[in-house]
């Protein structure tokens, strides 16, 4: 991947809490305009290696760079300016429209907001809930607007990087695919993302580019086509792939 | 709510307070003219403008800065049962005031100004220990500085119970109209002196709109959008804890207004913090007029303390709005 210009760069990041390793000597370069699809067993390390990439751990070793700058050096409005993250688990103090919750992700934007959080909307099939109060949502929809409140923040997408920790949790096929679709669009239009996923055929469908993890290292890093095989995925999960489940 | 229908509701009771404020001018112990405040050399004219009209500015302030506290304190720990008196300004406040009263000698000249200042250093003091407590033990949770909140509230009610235990019934009577709060003793001082605490405090919290709204999504997602969430909120509680303090002290302790008057403007604009204050600012001056108004004519002549009135009618209210809200779920 020498010829890719990378987006985010790991130089030897390691992890280690309450006498735990959780990262060991990590060294990547996540290529820009690009989607990275992190997979690995429970525990493995995957949310864990966002949470270091978007500065909310600090790496115990080693160094974070984005766009070729150690992430440590970035003020918080300026890594606002180039990472925005969803985590795992989502909740809201109080009652806000559907719009008002994907405009709070647009709120350092420099251009017009309601525009912006307009197209979004649309691009997420979500313009039919705007005026609905978030709580009344279901699960689903949850998951969308909050995939939506983070894309607000990246919309620009060139010079962004974008942390999604199981994005398609939630989502029925339809809205699965929507997603892979606009997550391609973005990427093509500059964004890097850099996602965790469970659901191994979605990722492979999604990713252009794979990271298999196990006991918080590496097991392989490639163009999806290539890291994805049967023998990875055996030694990454320990368990036989394609999965047979006899009755 | 649009900007449109917002700026036209902020209009209206704009409008709306400045009747209610000329109306509240007549009642009193006698009920008067207000057209007569504009009359030279009468005694109605003196009442009019130099005991009813800044009265009536006091508690308009004090309703706006109790609401907007609580505003910000329900925006800060994402709770809408938090209220200003949980940062612990209040019971603090309380607690140094007593022993002010109980300490300086009865019949001390500027007796009442000493009261107040130790009441406002206290206030704010408090505030800053809970606060600094919180720090210490390095809990990024929002929620354990109510928890410390609450247990410093109840280990100041039970000192104040001490005070009042070795107060004799002079200090006593005073103590328990102080805790009650009023507005019968505001004269054009005491509106100079919120005025100078509340309008630079209120108008930078205010600025702080988009931390607020920010917030409401969670301390690290705030912070993913580039705010600076432990200095914000520290900032956020330092104006709240000026601003309440300085309530407490020229008025005394009054309840329920910043915990109920969030709610109702959250019902009519939503939770966007730019559109919030004034909202905010403007119910809570309304109804503390209105409730000033109540504590003078109910008992006329003598006046009933405006902190019962408050209670009285913010506690019914707010089982109502608990028994209605899903947000409290």
């Amino acid at each position: 991947m020498s010829d890719l210009q990378s987006a985010v760069s790991l130089s030897n990041v390691s992890l280690t809490r309450s006498g735990s390793r959780h990262l060991n000597e990590i060294t990547v370069d996540f290529p820009a305009a690009s989607h990275t699809v992190i997979i690995g067993e429970n525990g493995s390390g995957k949310s864990t290696l966002l949470d270091v990439i978007s500065r909310d751990t600090k790496a115990g070793e080693g160094t974070v760079s984005i766009f070729r700058r150690d992430i440590l050096s970035y003020t918080l409005p300026e890594l606002a300016q180039h990472r925005a993250y969803l985590k795992q688990h989502q909740s809201l103090g109080f009652e806000l429209s559907v719009f008002d919750v994907v405009k709070l992700g647009a709120i350092n934007s420099r251009i017009d907001r309601d525009n912006l959080v307009g197209e979004v909307l649309v691009s997420l099939d979500l313009e039919n809930l705007r005026e609905k109060l978030y709580p009344n949502l279901s699960g689903g929809e949850k998951q969308r607007v909050q995939i939506a409140r983070v894309l607000a923040q990246c919309w620009q997408a060139e010079n962004h990087v974008c942390l999604l920790d199981e994005p398609m949790s939630s989502l029925d096929i339809k809205h699965q695919q929507q997603l892979i679709g606009l997550l391609q669009d973005l990427t093509d239009r500059g964004l890097t993302l850099i996602s965790v996923m469970h659901d191994l055929e979605v990722a492979r469908h999604a990713a252009d580019f794979l990271l298999l993890m196990k006991a918080g290292e590496i097991c392989d890093f490639g163009p999806a086509d290539k890291v994805f095989t049967d023998q990875n995925i055996q030694k990454t999960f320990g368990v036989k792939w394609p999965l047979k489940i006899s009755d | 709510m649009s900007t449109r229908l917002h700026n036209g509701l902020v209009w209206k009771l704009s409008f709306l307070l400045i009747v209610l404020m000329s109306i509240s001018l007549a009642f009193g112990a006698s009920t008067l003219n207000p057209f007569l405040a504009f009359d030279s050399a009468t005694v109605q004219a003196d009442i009019l403008r130099n005991l009813r009209l800044p009265r009536i500015l006091a508690a308009a302030l004090i309703g706006a800065a109790l609401a907007v506290s609580g505003v910000t304190v329900q925006g800060i720990f994402r709770n809408p049962l938090a209220e200003p008196a949980l940062i612990g300004v209040s019971s603090g406040a309380a607690f140094t005031a007593a022993l002010a009263l109980l300490a300086l000698p009865a019949g001390l000249l500027w007796l009442d100004l000493y009261i107040a200042a130790a009441a406002f250093v206290g206030g704010v003091l408090i505030s800053f220990l809970i606060y600094s407590y919180f720090s210490y033990i390095q809990v990024q949770n929002t929620g354990f500085l109510l928890l410390i909140g609450i247990a410093v509230n109840a280990l100041l009610a039970a000192a104040i119970g001490l005070l009042n235990f070795t107060a004799d019934s002079d200090q006593l009577r005073q103590l328990f109209f102080w805790s009650m709060g009023g507005f019968g003793n505001l004269g054009w001082s005491a509106v100079i002196t919120l005025v100078i605490f509340l309008v630079p405090a209120g108008g930078y919290l205010f600025k702080q709109h988009q931390a607020l709204n920010a917030l409401l999504l969670g301390d690290q997602e705030a912070a993913h959008l580039g705010f600076n969430v432990q200095r914000d909120t520290r900032v956020l509680l330092l104006l709240v804890a000026l601003i309440v303090g300085a309530t407490v002290a020229v008025a005394g302790i009054i309840g329920f207004v910043g915990l109920v008057v969030p709610h109702i403007c959250r019902r009519l604009s939503g939770a966007d913090h730019q559109q919030l204050f004034p909202l905010a600012a403007l119910v809570g001056a309304i109804l503390m007029v209105l409730t000033d108004v109540l504590s003078r004519v109910v008992l006329a002549p003598a006046e009933i303390p405006v902190g019962l009135i408050t209670a009285l009618l913010g506690a019914p209210f707010f089982l109502w709005l608990l028994s209605t809200r899903r947000e409290m779920n």
